[in-house]
């Protein structure tokens, strides 16, 4: 489980302070296919990074697994990155020289227990699991747009992460390719388990979410159970 | 990864790579081309000047290069000397006892057009053994080397040339004897030497000992000993092994080194110029890689941050980036070292004339003209290693700044 308690995040720009998050609580469920929803500046993207340990929180507590995550030193952060949290991005932030299935892999490179060989044999799987069988030989500019994010997903999800978090998933892509992401992601979701938070401000994106939550000028506005799509 | 992000820029690869590859080539080709010039001077001092060790009457040494003519090693001293240079733990094979001094050479209308003087150092030796332990009687060109009871002299080349004198000429030698008085000779050149020392073509005069000793009045007394061993490497240990037997005949022992102290200073001077142009030249590389890598780590700064996302700590990242650097510096490397060693092998073959300037100024370096490079294996793997460190560590400095940032400032656009 994810708690967030009270959680502020103030960004200097140059002699300016500009509030992203105001004091934010919420409680993420395991298993949640979680929304964040609101416009450009919401505080979206903010929270996910807190959540995943990209950025440093400027007051309150987030805690994962009842780990605080402010309490983590540099080492522990890098741990918690690689063990628990897969990233999907909204560039895909693929690795350009790598092949998809060596993009895939380098998600557990930094895993002392998985050799070199397990973890392509792994990757090879994760690749099949988001529909790219056959195409781990390429490079990300050999894909379209939508199979560089299924080869994000697979990279998030190769290390069997219990949370994975998505910031404007679809955002490049367009509706059709946006909707099989998101139906992949929904059935990772329901076969794995794995907690799903996802930031949007795409309705059809936001139709998907088990749960939304939407913010405003870095507050939460609104949490609702939404069920989605059948 | 790192292999492959360097072949990703090519060009920008090739461009660093080729400003590697500059600078080790200059150090490869400045380093042989040293090595080979001090491997001249130092083989043709030993051979024409200062052999592997001198012996000298104490107090000589300190004021040797004004040739001092009052300190003398005396007939018994000499049978010393001679003991302990043919004793069973002698390493010397040759040696020639000399006495070396200042004079006036001067020549007149009726051999020389233009009449006139001019200062040269006189060394009396005794041409046999001279001739074994020295090369200078194997460089006479025109004429003929001393014989032993020989009342004429041998000159340098280019005294030769400078005076307009030919074999069967005579001067006149106007010197100091021993105790100070002057003495006036007339003397027939039987011999002109073109050695490899520019020192001896340009002042070198050789007169057979016995006859000097006369003329003199050296009663039997030399100013040193010059010994050969043929192992110039042995010289400090051979002196030192000698230095306590002459010292009971009130003389000193020298290695070469010591005797050619202020050619041996010009040689590390000469070091430590190259050292500092090798400085700027890998300044120039440096900034070459810092710059590349400068804008790697710019452009790939979303790179570094998924890194970062997926777990990758701060050290593993920046050693990626210090083998690209040390990809690039093996390239540039590679390069430097194929152009540097081709243009080395060049200047061995062919080497560079600079007789233009070495005939008449003195320069210190003990070459006539061609100076060839000599090939340094111990140097060129130095540059090597020192530019492959530094291209490494050079890589290492840019990626700090920004992975001193927040993860999510890396991720952002």
């Amino acid at each position: 489980m994810i708690a967030i308690d009270s959680v502020s995040k103030t960004y200097h720009a140059g002699t300016q302070e500009v509030e992203a998050l105001r004091s934010v609580s919420l409680r993420i469920e395991d298993g949640d296919f979680l929304a964040l929803a609101g416009p450009s500046g919401s505080g979206k993207t903010t929270l996910l990074n807190l959540i995943g340990c990209l950025d440093s929180i400027t007051s309150g507590e987030i805690t994962l697994d009842g780990t605080a995550l402010a309490a983590l030193g540099q080492r522990e952060r890098n741990l918690t990155r690689q063990r628990k949290i897969g990233f999907i991005f909204q560039s895909y932030n693929l690795i350009p020289v790598l092949s998809a299935r060596e993009n895939v892999a380098l998600a557990l490179q930094l895993f002392r227990d998985v050799t070199d060989r397990e973890a392509l044999d792994r990757a090879d799987k994760a690749l099949e699991e988001v529909g790219l069988a056959g195409l781990g030989d390429r490079r990300p500019l050999e894909l379209s747009g939508g199979q560089q994010q299924r080869v994000s997903v697979a990279r998030a999800l190769v290390k069997r992460p219990p949370v994975i978090l998505a910031d404007e998933p679809t955002a490049n892509l367009d509706s059709k390719t946006g909707e099989a992401i998101l139906a992949l992601m929904e059935e990772l979701n329901r076969s794995h388990g794995t907690t799903f938070v996802f930031s949007t401000h795409d309705q059809m994106v936001m139709s998907h979410a088990r749960r939304l939550v939407r913010l405003h000028d870095g507050e939460i506005v609104s949490d609702e159970n939404v069920g989605g799509k059948p | 990864m790192a292999i492959r992000n360097v072949l990703r820029y090519r060009r920008r690869t090739f461009i660093t790579a080729s400003a590697i590859a500059f600078g080790v080539a200059m150090g490869v080709f400045m380093n042989g081309f040293i090595a080979g010039s001090e491997t001249e001077t130092t083989r043709n001092l030993r051979d024409h000047e200062t052999g592997e060790i001198k012996v000298f009457a104490r107090g000589y040494f300190e004021d040797r290069d004004l040739l001092p003519f009052d300190s003398f090693i005396e007939p018994d001293a000499r049978r010393a000397i001679e003991r302990a240079l043919a004793g069973p733990d002698s390493a010397s094979r040759d040696f020639s006892p000399r006495v070396l001094l200042t004079c006036e050479l001067h020549f007149a209308e009726d051999f020389f057009a233009v009449p006139g003087s001019v200062t040269a150092t006189l060394a009396a030796v005794d041409p046999e053994l001279d001739a074994r332990a020295l090369r200078v009687a194997r460089s006479v060109r025109e004429g003929r080397w001393l014989a032993r009871g020989d009342s004429g002299i041998v000159i340098g080349s280019w005294l030769a040339e400078d005076i307009g004198a030919k074999v069967g000429y005579s001067v006149t030698l106007e010197c100091r004897g021993r105790g100070g008085f002057y003495q006036t000779v007339d003397a027939e050149i039987v011999g002109i030497a073109r050695t490899d020392d520019p020192v001896v073509n340009r002042n070198g005069v050789f007169m057979d000992l016995s006859y000097a000793d006369g003329i003199l009045a050296l009663d039997g007394a030399v100013t040193e000993y010059l010994v050969r061993m043929g192992n110039p490497d042995r010289a400090a240990r051979e002196a030192a092994r000698l230095a306590p037997l002459v010292a009971e005949a009130g003389c000193e022992a020298y290695p070469w080194q010591k005797v050619a102290e202020s050619t041996m200073k010009l040689l590390r001077g000469q070091r430590g110029e190259t050292a500092i142009f090798m400085f700027f030249i890998v300044v120039i590389a440096a900034v070459g890689i810092v710059n590349t890598m400068l804008m790697a780590v710019m452009e790939r700064k979303a790179e570094i941050g998924t890194l970062r996302a997926l777990g990758f700590g701060a050290s593993r990242v920046r050693a990626l980036f210090l083998a690209e650097g040390l990809a690039i510096g093996v390239i540039g490397t590679a390069m430097g070292l194929a152009a540097g060693l081709l243009l080395n092998l060049y200047f061995v073959v062919h080497g560079m004339d600079f007789s233009f300037m070495l005939r008449d100024t003195d320069i210190g370096y003990r070459v006539t003209g061609v100076i060839r490079s000599a090939w340094d294996p111990a140097g060129t793997a130095q540059i090597a290693l020192f530019t492959l460190a530094t291209s490494a560590l050079i890589a290492w400095l840019p990626s700090g700044r920004i992975l001193r940032q927040e993860v999510a400032d890396m991720l952002r656009k």
